[in-house]
């Protein structure tokens, strides 16, 4: 119900924007101890701070233990129920809409975040992070269980603001959802990922919005096409409208790197209907039989088999990474890993034990706290140094964002 | 030589021995097409001796006794051989089969002399050599009985690779001639990882060293102009630097040429493990046998590649040619793309389609297509039709379905209503596509050997309407309205519907010139005649296909060759390995040994595609192994150039708060929660006209109106709130007393209470990046305290502007009115929205 209306100030002879309008910022003003401390909060929760813990960070900054105030500012609950989740979003959805309902994924990361975990098991470990239904409950919350085939337990989570901080726990899809431990790949088999990347088509999505969101590249920037192309499955037209030119400089620059990858998934579906919330992720497990494969691969790996006869086939889910070698050796892989293996997890671990896994968190958390990409060397040697302290300080995501709020609280 | 019945054919069986695999394949008979009889002659000498002398007499030399063809010169008494003589069968059939061979009709040497000149009767020596080629394969069909069509694999003429240009280890070359010239001035705004829309590859890199290694799978150095980053020029129109793209190629190419022109020839090195060379020619034609082909009444193959008319090579009288017109291409491998051109035949040759299938009443449209692109509706790929209003029956494309148009007695004389495939079953890649039409069955439609499972949607009927007076057409309509193009590599009228098992056959049976290739390794393991063979066809116009390796010994007397390691087997081309697509590079097998036959031993069921490179008729292949035996190679892969970030354009240090933010910040601002019914739906309501980017450069009238729409509610919230529990002292308004008249209350009170509790609370103290405390103030004093009359504008109403003062007494509400105006023009301003 509104009492005022735009109408009713104009009778009166001013106008709303009037104010709005011209309140410009006294810019060019020099950041002081205080206007750092705001922009750190500002950056890190996304609200203005109270007058009391401003108080408190301008302190520590004027005591140049400006990183002491930042890591304050995570310990609000805003960094959590808006920063972080804003954050997440965008990456468990194809259409990157960061409008989308709270979910499985984005708990997962800001429980990992809260926790301080190794942030690359994020991408491989058996975690969850759901709703405490027993705190919940003793405080007043009527939040639906989490479920493997519905998403309502986080909708509630959020329709209630629920803070996120107070109540994450962590737990393991197995125990939640009863997903079989060796078909978990962290948050690549959280309902959510599942039912945006698995619904439909060849399950290659799954490894493209992987690359989007956690190693900072699309296929474009990967695209090499001196790899073997002996993965390269039999829907892949080898002469798209009758020109195989297109195949041998476009096509298989992305196929060849990216279907032995995406063989990891071959165990995995979704259930739901391509543009429905319905749905549950499904995984053939040993000793089950896809009917139309003979074997545990699901169908749709096998899908227009006659575009190209002496394409591959998939036979199971072993993967392979072929850009370890040629341009993509620059992406900085684990030696002491073996490049290939079977199934999601693995695959996963891979691609968070590469540099430009942590790069890419360095990066993006940069711009989400600083507002913008890298700008001059400052900025980029910056996401250097963030990156590098990412890595040696145990990849805690927390760190990151701390350190990017120190960097961008201005002079 | 070695007579072999390969295992290696899926294109043309699905099983291991080509035993079984003949256009009887699915157990039924193979009955050759009745020729009719044409010319004078007439056949009175004694009966054929066999039911081979039968079947010869039956589908080759009825078809070219006369005069006007073999006859005129072979007939009897005439030159040797006599095999169209006509006063002995048997004499005949003995002189033919000195020059015919069943195996391989296309390697008939009665062919290859009429391919090359001799006395063809029609206009074009190609057409002449494809019908004698199909009469002997239809006699051999017969004489086979549907038994397996063995293949003669000799060995080809032996080709020592030929020398290549090899890119030097240093690029100074590339970076006086293509780099500084061309490359870096004119591709660095993409192909360069500096550029803010970096395109691989980078051969425009700042490092010319890394542009180097990214340049050269683009280069050509042997035929400059076929480069692919000067096709993309020149043929692509892809980012010229000038309005002449030609022009750009030429200078991009000529480049090259002088790049290429300091580097010299070199043979492949000899620490490569290497097989002998091939080129197209010492391939041996694959048998396109395979088809259900029984009663076929026309077949198209687009063999000619050159001139003007399509050949119907059913070998059933009268043939049903075409003639091109308009822009129409011949695609190598045996196919036409039409790019708004089209291929028609008169109604007269025609009529023969509407004769025999009106007759049958079923009938069958089989064609092998490639759809330029999904986005083409009304285009009309095959059509026996007379105009876009009449038609026999029409295969046509719309968007990502083939329709099936057809005239009968349920439909109408435009063959409507259509019947249409499943959405998305049709794809811009070779795609084999079946209409069969029986009584019982009505239409159907198979794509790639599959039943779609459509349903007719009108129960079959007659086809006695169809209209003698139509053209077949391909490519377009009659009225040249329903262009479509693609390429078409096959097309055949059948007049029965063919089964299921039928349509898979033919399916299986694949398209298009095929070749067994064999590459010498003989002198690499020590085993004479030992051979890597390939499935190898002419893909398209751009690539050729490599498929299905084996290892074969091709001495008899070598039952079962020792047992040989294989390991990263790479296609070369013209001296240099490829460096796309390859597909057996991680290969590590054994050759030889306990899993050979004398068959051949398959090595790989993959295949890939190699890219035309100076022409079919000069391309040379050959194999190179990492190892063979006892020799190896080790393959050294490029190396890859250091990540290299750039500064990204420079961007303002502030931005606004993106939606949750705002909700948030209102929220903390006031001390409403998020959770207050009005504030939550209004939130749900403008959620998405919020920002949802920082960048203030993106900022739009449309979240303003958002921002201060959720302002209003919060503020509203506020007072309403405060009002409802404590009427006479806010809390947030420092003991404000919301029942008394707005115009009693006095500036002083309006700025204790209201407008520095709103600097305060929501600008906040001390902050240099905020706006001044005063000039704040200053706005809300004029908001709300205003005593000018000013408005509204141009018709003063005599009552002050201030919304806290009134002509006289203020309504009982104004004074919540104004301090809710008040709070939401601060609340909703940029000192809470930038950050």
């Amino acid at each position: 119900m509104r009492h005022i209306t735009g109408n009713t100030l104009r009778t009166r002879g001013v106008t709303l924007c009037t104010l709005l309008c011209t309140l410009a910022l006294a810019s060019g003003a020099a950041a002081n101890d205080r206007d750092q401390a705001k922009r750190i909060h500002d950056r890190l929760v996304g609200t203005p701070p109270s007058p009391v813990l401003l108080d408190q960070m301008e302190a520590l900054v004027a005591d140049n233990r400006a990183d002491e105030a930042a890591d304050l500012a995570t310990r609000q609950d805003d960094f959590y129920n808006t920063t972080l989740k804003n954050f997440v979003t965008p990456w468990t959805n194809e259409a990157r809409d960061a409008f989308a309902p709270l979910n499985d994924y984005t708990t997962t990361v800001i429980g990992a975040v809260l926790d301080d975990l190794d942030f690359r098991r994020v991408l491989y470990d058996n975690l969850l992070y759901v709703g405490d239904s027993a705190a919940l409950s003793a405080d007043g919350y009527v939040i639906p269980a989490p479920s493997p085939t519905s998403n309502s337990h986080f909708v509630a989570l959020e329709q209630e603001n629920v803070p996120l901080k107070d109540y994450l726990v962590q737990t393991s899809q197995t125990s939640a959802y009863g997903t079989p431990s060796e078909a978990v790949a962290g948050v690549l088999t959280s309902r959510a990922a599942a039912k945006a990347f698995f619904v439909a088509g060849t399950n290659r999505a799954m490894i493209r919005f992987t690359l989007i969101n956690h190693m900072c590249r699309d296929l474009e920037q990967v695209k090499d096409v001196s790899r073997p192309a002996d993965r390269v499955r039999q829907d892949v037209s080898r002469s798209p409208g009758g020109d195989s030119r297109i195949y041998l400089n476009s096509c298989v620059g992305c196929h060849s790197g990216m279907d032995p990858l995406t063989q990891a998934f071959a165990y995995h579906e979704w259930s739901g209907e391509e543009g429905t919330d319905d749905g549950q992720m499904l995984y053939n497990g040993p000793g089950m039989t896809d009917p139309q494969t003979g074997s545990r691969v699901q169908a749709k790996n096998l899908i227009n088999a006659t575009n190209f006869p002496f394409g591959y086939v998939t036979e199971d889910d072993s993967w392979i990474n072929y850009w370890r070698e040629g341009q993509n050796a620059n992406l900085g892989w684990d030696t002491s890993l073996p490049g290939s293996g079977n199934g999601a997890s693995s695959l996963a671990r891979e691609l968070a034990h590469s540099e430009a896994f942590a790069d890419c968190q360095a990066r993006k958390v940069f711009r989400t706290v600083c507002l913008r990409e890298p700008a001059d060397t400052d900025d980029i040697n910056a996401v250097a140094s963030m990156s590098s302290n990412f890595q040696s300080g145990g990849y805690q995501l927390r760190g990151l964002f701390t350190e990017a709020a120190v960097y961008c609280a201005g002079d | 030589m070695k007579r072999i019945s390969l295992y290696v054919t899926s294109l043309i069986c699905l099983s291991l021995s080509l035993s079984g695999c003949g256009g009887s394949s699915s157990g039924a008979d193979v009955q050759p097409n009745i020729a009719t009889e044409s010319g004078p002659v007439r056949y009175s000498g004694p009966v054929p001796a066999n039911g081979d002398v039968a079947a010869f007499q039956l589908h080759l030399w009825s078809n070219i006794v006369d005069r006007d063809r073999c006859g005129a010169c072979h007939g009897s008494g005439g030159q040797s051989p006599a095999f169209a003589r006509s006063d002995n069968i048997n004499l005949a059939y003995s002189a033919a089969n000195g020059i015919v061979s069943l195996s391989n009709p296309g390697n008939s040497q009665m062919v290859s002399k009429v391919a090359g000149g001799h006395n063809c009767w029609l206009e074009d020596d190609a057409a002449c050599a494809d019908l004698l080629t199909t009469w002997i394969d239809n006699w051999a069909s017969a004489s086979l009985d549907g038994e397996a069509e063995s293949l003669e694999l000799v060995a080809p003429t032996d080709r020592e690779p030929g020398a290549t240009r090899a890119f030097p280890a240093s690029s100074s070359l590339f970076e006086t001639e293509v780099y500084q010239p061309i490359l870096e001035p004119f591709c660095n705004e993409c192909h360069s990882p500096a550029s803010g829309t970096a395109v691989t590859p980078y051969f425009a890199d700042g490092d010319v060293d890394a542009a180097y290694l990214a340049a050269q799978p683009v280069i050509n150095l042997d035929t400059p102009a076929s480069s692919r980053i000067v096709q993309r020029l020149g043929e692509d129109q892809h980012n010229c630097w000038t309005d002449d793209c030609q022009a750009d190629a030429s200078a991009l190419a000529a480049a090259i040429a002088r790049m290429a022109a300091g580097i010299p020839l070199t043979p492949p090195s000899s620490d490569l493990v290497i097989s002998r060379a091939l080129r197209l020619e010492d391939g041996i034609a694959a048998s396109s046998g395979g088809r259900y082909q029984t009663n076929e009444i026309a077949r198209y193959e687009f063999r000619a590649g050159s001139g003007s008319t399509v050949f119907d090579r059913s070998g059933l009288e009268p043939a049903v040619n075409l003639t091109l017109s308009g822009d129409t291409e011949w695609v190598g491998g045996w196919g036409i793309r039409f790019n708004g051109g089209k291929a028609q035949a008169t109604t007269q040759s025609s009529a023969k389609l509407a004769s025999m299938i009106s007759a049958s009443g079923e009938f069958s449209l089989e064609a092998w297509v490639v759809p330029a692109t999904p986005a083409q509706d009304m285009a009309n790929i095959v059509s026996y039709s007379a105009g876009a209003d009449a038609r026999n029956v029409t295969l046509s494309q719309n968007g990502a379905t083939y329709e099936a148009a057809l005239r009968h007695e349920g439909t109408d004389g435009n063959g409507m209503p259509v019947l249409a495939s499943p959405a998305d079953s049709l794809q811009s890649t070779l795609q084999h596509v079946v209409i069969t039409y029986d009584v019982e069955n009505g239409r159907r439609i198979y794509i790639n050997g599959q039943d779609t499972g459509v349903v007719d949607p009108v129960a079959p009927d007659l086809l006695t309407s169809w209209n003698q007076n139509h053209a077949l057409i391909f490519g377009n309509e009659g009225s040249n309205d329903r262009p479509w193009d693609g390429v078409l590599r096959f097309v055949a009228f059948h007049n029965r519907a063919l089964t299921p098992a039928q349509v898979d056959i033919n399916f299986a049976a694949g398209v298009g010139e095929r070749f067994y290739m064999l590459f010498g390794i003989g002198d690499v393991i020590g085993l004479n005649d030992s051979y890597i063979g390939f499935l190898v066809s002419r893909f398209d116009n751009y690539g050729y296909m490599f498929a299905e390796p084996f290892f074969i010994n091709l001495d008899e007397n070598i039952i079962t060759p020792p047992s040989i390691p294989l390991r990263g087997m790479r296609l070369g081309i013209n001296g240099r390995e490829v460096t796309t697509a390859q597909v057996w590079s991680e290969l590590n097998t054994t050759i030889g040994g306990a899993g050979y036959t004398t068959a051949g031993q398959p090595i790989s069921p993959l295949g890939t595609i190699l890219g035309v490179d100076t022409g079919p008729e000069q391309d040379e292949f050959f194999l190179t192994f990492e190892q063979l035996g006892s020799e190896t190679n080790v393959f050294v892969e490029p190396s890859s150039t250091p990540l290299v970030v750039s500064p990204a354009p420079e961007r303002a240090d502030v931005g606004m708060r993106t939606f949750d933010e705002i909700n948030a910040s209102m929220s903390v601002l006031t001390g409403i929660p998020r959770t207050q019914t009005d504030v939550a739906a209004t939130f749900q309501r403008v959620r998405q006209q919020l920002p949802a980017e920082e960048n203030a450069a993106g900022f739009l009238t449309a979240h303003q109106i958002g921002v201060a729409q959720l302002a209003i509610e919060y503020c509203n919230a506020l007072v309403d709130g405060e009002f409802a529990a404590s009427p006479t002292s806010s809390t947030y308004f420092a003991g404000l007393d919301y029942t008394r008249d707005a115009n009693s209350i006095s500036d002083a009170e309006w700025r204790n209470q209201v407008i520095d509790t709103l600097v305060t609370q929501m600008v906040g103290a001390g902050l240099d990046h905020q706006p001044l405390p005063a000039n704040v103030a200053g706005e809300l004093e004029y908001l709300l305290l205003s005593m000018t009359d000013s408005k509204p504008e141009g018709a003063p109403d005599g009552i002050p502007d201030g919304l806290a003062r009134c002509g006289g007494s203020c309504p009982a509400t104004q004074t919540r009115t104004a301090v809710k105006a008040a709070c939401a023009a601060t609340l909703g301003s940029a000192t809470m929205l930038l950050q």
